[in-house]
């Protein structure tokens, strides 16, 4: 099993980083303009890329308000099928460290490097999303 | 040794993004706005020099340039490598930053910052309005 790993530190709280990670309208403001999620543990989220070539689908596993959001990933690509996507939030000199892993990949592949350069540019709009200088998503179809 | 992977598909040619990762000159389009030139090695400076990365250009193909690291916190001697692929006009970018001592968090900081570069890359060898990631000061906007 392989993990992606990242972090950025965000000048804001946890609590405004949460926000970015679990409302729809955030989600679409730095990552794709295509997402859709529900508020609650056991429902389900959706993130289109592309004119929805791609489409990325979760349930939501965890959801602690300024620290913890997990959600289970099951498709479209099968080489997500089973992977877990965990983000952590902690307060850290008067900043949020966020610490983001996409777990349990079943191979070190060509698209898993893909992913991981997608993540990391992902994280910087997430960062520049929260200290409000409005990025505009990746996607943006 | 733990390495750093990433990968992306640009719309450009492999003659358009190599000049942009065999120079010093280059790295100024996408990396680093503080980039000095020395006789076989270009030194890039972050935070008004905080931290400067010095490093040797060691091997330059059409297909493939590596990097020395002869400075820097963590990075000192470790390599980076850029290998390109190209297939109807296009070219698959594959960077590893080899040689890391260990997974450290500087590690995974450095993970999520090549993703964000390698799109700036991307931008840059694509002829779009892109400049370098970081400011001579700081962070670009």
């Amino acid at each position: 099993m392989a993990d992606l790993k990242h972090q950025i530190p965000i000048r804001s709280t946890p609590e405004k980083v949460y926000a970015a990670l679990t409302s729809q309208a955030a989600l679409r403001a730095w990552w794709t303009a295509d997402a859709k999620i529900d508020g609650k543990v056991g429902g389900k989220a959706e993130f289109g890329f592309d004119r929805r070539s791609t489409v990325f689908r979760m349930n939501i596993e965890t959801l602690q308000p300024g620290q913890r959001v997990v959600w289970s990933c099951h498709g479209d690509n099968p080489e997500w099928t089973g992977t877990i996507l965990t983000w952590d939030l902690a307060p850290q000199d008067k900043m949020t460290m966020l610490r983001f892993t996409h777990s349990n990949w079943k191979a070190v592949t060509e698209l898993y490097a893909i992913c991981n350069s997608s993540w990391g540019e992902l994280m910087y709009r997430l960062r520049d999303y929260v200290e409000g200088k409005n990025p505009g998503p990746h996607w943006k179809e | 040794m733990p390495d750093i992977r990433e990968s992306i598909q640009i719309d450009a040619p492999a003659a358009k993004v190599s000049p942009l990762v065999n120079s010093g000159e280059g790295f100024s389009k996408w990396w680093a706005e503080d980039v000095v030139l020395r006789p076989e090695t270009v030194d890039l400076g972050f935070f008004n020099r905080a931290t400067v990365y010095s490093v040797q250009l060691v091997r330059s193909a059409p297909s493939e340039t590596e990097w020395f690291c002869k400075s820097g916190k963590e990075w000192e001697g470790t390599r980076l490598r850029f290998q390109l692929t190209e297939a109807k006009g296009q070219t698959l970018l594959r960077f590893t930053h080899a040689d890391w001592e260990a997974e450290t968090d500087y590690f995974v900081s450095c993970n999520t910052t090549w993703g964000a570069l390698m799109f700036r890359l991307k931008a840059a060898a694509e002829g779009k309005p892109t400049v370098p990631l970081f400011s001579k000061t700081g962070w670009a906007l």
